[in-house]
């Protein structure tokens, strides 16, 4: 019996561990909000890392290619006719081979994921395939190391999301939480690639999420910061475009200054029918996707024998515009070259991402409209650089529909304060010129069409079943007040629901109740858990609404209930949080946009 | 040290010496009979059932010799002690038991409980301590054995 007893007992240290415990979380108070922000510090760490990683192989390749470490537009410039052509063929043909391999041995398997991360945020359920990831992100490798008119923030942000999926997979964590974990990882990618951590953050919360609140945004700022510092560490802190001391000359310089978003909100919708008018064309092309990419890396390195300056994502095309003083038709011309360039490839279906390329169309037609100021009033004394950040932001505003991402993106990317209130004008004005007569902006258009997909598989529709934790902790009900305390001290939950033989709850053993009398050897082997157990904690059935739910977690302090089958047989089928039902609360907000234009799309499709 | 809560629950804790029955149903049945006027039991039969079945679970008992058959349950307004002094050993389970402290809680009373059974569980382990208080006659012999710790 005196052995028995011994074995009940808990081990002094455990005991220490717990008190230490309870010490700390009175303190502390880490609830599963805190642990998320922790987890979205870790993403942006790791977000960071990866696309550092993913710089890395391209520069190689790039070097590889051109036998140059210099910025693309260098190498290029210092490349004979005949490789001007050949690399950006040779690219996108490998590119293409990459998808077409690729994708021909991932069908093999059938796929419960998407590659892409706004599917997974919006409307997947957080889980990004692992494979179709690696395909995605070598052949991106491929067409923008051989200097492919597209982004690299694409694949930097696919690779951080997918390493959050991951995470968010071995957390084991429900659909709303992996939806955010991702969110995070896709603001990570964003902010290291434009060392742009406010940016970064809204560029998610805005375009993505389509809400601002703070149960999300706290996470995705964390997530952008660390990944920002991470970067900075290894990149230094210098803006991503340096501008020179910008400001008003006569205070009339307002009227075309605001006149610019306008202007550029007018534009945007042109551009935005260009993208899918080559797109579309692509997809008639009969060719193999090989072929396709091919011909698109064809195309730019046809413009690349006369103007070098279209290969790559366009940033250092940028920095150019805004430190060479360049003519109205050198800069027209650039701008219709680039454009030809980035469409050619975006249309081809090269893996990479439209933002970069447009940050520099919209910089290039807001120096050209400067010009044209400075052309028609000179008394104004316009500065076209100033045009050419505004036309950046506005253009920015009113391709993507995000013009509070738009204002903070110009300001990270060039840290000048002095631009921001005519900024913040051009921004929202440029944005509501464009919603005018443009629906579907950037990134929401091939949302909708990639969501219907996943609608029609029915895998989006999110219920509160989806929300459970499987397997919660649990207790028999003559478990000692050593294993209570032991469970205490391993898990981080906050109460340890009690059951019988066939799994029906009986109650839940709260660690607030116990705390004070963890330093009570004597009570470990005449305490069990049915002695302590509160019988009528709030518990949860799948048939509850969300509402419901939310109601019965304003009856407790708890951050998390159990979840019954049903309110009869109240077997014990897992565990819900509060803060999952707040986020997907919170997602729901955006949600019904998607929804409708692809229930819409879905309405229209032949049966 | 003794909490005042804890000394107001055994002063007013009923003793039964000597308990007379030879099983632990009986013993226990004996001292819920002690109870059964108690102003602050509301059901004495619905307290019965929540002790037996709570002893089927897991009677808890200490190898010294004592035991205490419990229930948590709104058939008590407050908590409630019934002490009892077996001159013939009781046995519950595999153990003979000298002494049997009997109670009753009301559901929301965790705090109040663990303490009591906190307090007696660390003192009922000491042998010459049990040894006093099975000589006790009465519930202030029962607290003056626990007073010269």
């Amino acid at each position: 019996m005196e052995t028995e007893e011994k074995r009940r007992r808990l081990s002094p240290i455990l005991r220490w561990l717990l008190i230490l415990k309870v010490w700390l979380i009175e303190r502390f108070r880490l609830g599963e909000r805190q642990v998320t922000l922790l987890w979205a510090a870790v993403i942006g760490f790791l977000g960071a890392l990866a696309a550092e990683c993913f710089r890395r192989v391209t520069d190689l390749l790039h070097y590889i290619c051109t036998g140059s470490s210099a910025e693309i537009i260098t190498s290029f410039e210092h490349l004979p006719l005949w490789q001007r052509f050949l690399v950006p063929v040779v690219g996108g043909l490998l590119a293409g081979l990459t998808l077409w391999i690729g994708n021909r041995l991932i069908a093999a398997v059938r796929q419960k994921s998407t590659t892409d991360y706004m599917e997974a945020v919006v409307v997947g359920n957080g889980i990004i395939s692992f494979r179709a990831s690696l395909v995605k992100t070598i052949s991106a490798l491929f067409s923008i190391g051989t200097g492919a008119s597209i982004g690299r923030e694409g694949p930097l942000v696919q690779l951080s999301s997918l390493i959050a999926s991951l995470l968010g997979r071995f957390r084991n964590s429900p659909i709303p939480q992996r939806r955010h974990l991702v969110a995070c990882g896709a603001a990570a990618g964003i902010a290291s690639a434009y060392n742009a951590p406010i940016a970064g953050s809204f560029f998610v919360a805005e375009i993505v999420l389509g809400t601002v609140v703070v149960e999300s945004l706290g996470p995705l700022i964390l997530a952008s910061v660390v990944a920002t510092f991470t970067t900075r560490a290894m990149h230094g802190e210098s803006p991503l475009y340096q501008s020179p001391d910008l400001g008003l000359h006569t205070r009339w310089e307002i009227v075309p200054l605001c006149a610019i978003g306008i202007f550029l909100g007018l534009l945007a919708p042109l551009y935005l029918r260009i993208l899918r008018w080559t797109e579309s064309l692509f997809a008639k092309l009969t060719l193999p996707v090989p072929a396709k990419l091919a011909l698109g890396g064809a195309v730019v390195g046809v413009l690349a024998m006369f103007y070098p300056q279209v290969c790559g994502n366009g940033q250092g095309l940028v920095a150019s515009l805004f430190h060479q003083n360049w003519d109205f038709y050198t800069v027209l011309l650039l701008l219709i070259v680039k454009l030809i360039a980035t469409s050619a490839t975006f249309g081809s279906g090269a893996v990479g991402g439209v933002f970069t390329p447009t940050l520099f169309i919209g910089s290039a037609i807001g120096v050209l409209y400067g010009q044209a100021v400075l052309y028609f009033a000179p008394q104004l004394r316009p500065d076209p650089t100033m045009y050419g950040l505004m036309g950046m932001g506005s253009f920015l505003a009113a391709t993507t529909g995000a013009p509070l991402m738009a204002i903070l993106m110009v300001f990270e990317l060039t840290l000048s304060y002095a631009i921001v209130p005519f900024l913040m004008v051009a921004c929202v004005l440029g944005y509501y010129c464009s919603s005018f007569f443009e629906h579907r902006f950037m990134y929401g258009e091939s949302l909708e069409r990639k969501g219907a997909a996943f609608f029609n598989s029915q895998l989006a529709e999110v219920d509160l079943v989806d929300l459970i934790k499987r397997d919660p902790l649990t207790l028999p009900q003559n478990a000692t007040f050593a294993e209570i305390a032991q469970n205490f001290v391993q898990h981080q939950f906050q109460h340890i629901y009690i059951i019988d033989d066939d799994r029906r709850l009986l109650g839940a053993v709260s660690l607030h109740d116990v705390k004070a009398f963890l330093d009570r050897p004597e009570l470990e082997t005449v305490v069990i858990a049915a002695d302590i157990m509160d019988e009528n904690f709030p518990r949860i059935s799948p048939l509850h609404s969300m509402a419901d739910a939310l109601k019965k977690f304003s009856e407790t302090r708890s951050e998390r209930l159990p979840v019954v089958d049903n309110l009869t047989s109240q077997r014990l089928i897992g565990s819900i949080s509060k803060t999952d039902i707040i986020l997907h609360l919170a997602g729901e907000e955006s949600r019904p946009k998607v929804q409708r234009a692809v229930s819409s799309d879905l309405e229209k499709a032949p049966s | 040290m003794i909490s005042s809560r804890t000394v107001a629950h055994l002063r007013s804790a009923v003793l039964v010496n000597p308990v007379r029955a030879k099983t632990d149903t009986e013993a226990i049945d004996e001292l819920l009979s002690s109870l059964r006027d108690h102003p602050d039991v509301v059901d004495a039969n619905a307290l019965r059932t929540a002790v037996l079945q709570r002893q089927k679970v897991d009677p808890p008992i200490l190898p010294m010799g004592v035991a205490f058959p419990h229930a948590r349950t709104d058939s008590v307004r407050a908590l409630v002690l019934a002490i009892g002094i077996c001159p013939e050993p009781v046995v519950f389970g595999d153990t003979p038991v000298r002494l049997i402290l009997l109670i009753g809680v009301p559901k929301a009373a965790i705090a109040e409980y663990l303490d009591l059974t906190s307090f007696l569980a660390r003192h009922l382990r000491n042998q010459p301590v049990l040894d006093r208080l099975v000589e006790a006659t009465s519930i202030t012999e029962f607290l003056e054995s626990f007073a010269e710790l």
